[in-house]
């Protein structure tokens, strides 16, 4: 096995870590910010594999664009809620945390 | 001396692995922010010796992107966190 595989494997390892935190964590920053940090190491794993023009539009959708879609759709709906007063604000405090 | 270029991306995406632990359990959101933003730079600075390694010049570029993109994700942060972004 070459050092090139290596590097290939360990970037997918990553990879799927991070996909992993996206679903597995509680806050809802640390999620979007786990997703970004996803098309980060996607973008690199373009590179590894031969695709520098589909890192460049990786880079743009999946570290900025999506994640700050994720953050205007957070915000919004915490907006709502706090509108609405359906949802206590003790228990998105709690769902937060 | 390629050798090296590919030793040291592979050290690179090793400390990915470290700050993704960081951005896992990170007490304050000040940690993620800051891993978050290490793990742009080093993904560049791996994209960078990946070019040196290959050869090719036209991967600096990738690398270049990542750079000036990841400081607007860290103001799009900051704006997030100080007052939303709507």
């Amino acid at each position: 096995m070459t050092t090139f595989w290596v590097l290939d494997l360990l970037c997918l390892a990553a990879l799927l870590a991070s996909a992993v935190l996206v679903v597995k964590l509680r806050n809802l920053n640390g999620c979007v910010m786990a997703l970004s940090a996803l098309g980060t190491v996607l973008a690199l794993l373009f590179v590894v594999l031969g695709a520098p023009d589909l890192a460049n539009a990786e880079i743009i959708v999946g570290a900025i664009a999506l994640p700050v879609l994720y953050l205007i759709a957070i915000g919004k709906i915490r907006a709502d809620v706090r509108d609405r007063g359906e949802l206590g604000e003790q228990e998105a405090r709690q769902d937060s945390a | 001396m390629k050798d090296v270029y590919i030793a040291v991306c592979i050290a690179e995406v090793a400390i990915i692995g470290l700050l993704l632990v960081r951005l896992a359990r990170g007490p304050s959101v000040s940690d993620r922010i800051v891993a978050l933003n290490t793990i742009s730079i080093q993904c560049a600075l791996a994209v960078l010796f990946f070019a040196a390694f290959a050869d090719r010049s036209f991967y600096l570029d990738v690398g270049l992107w990542m750079v000036s993109f990841s400081y607007l994700g860290a103001l799009v942060w900051a704006r997030y966190l100080e007052r939303g972004l709507l």
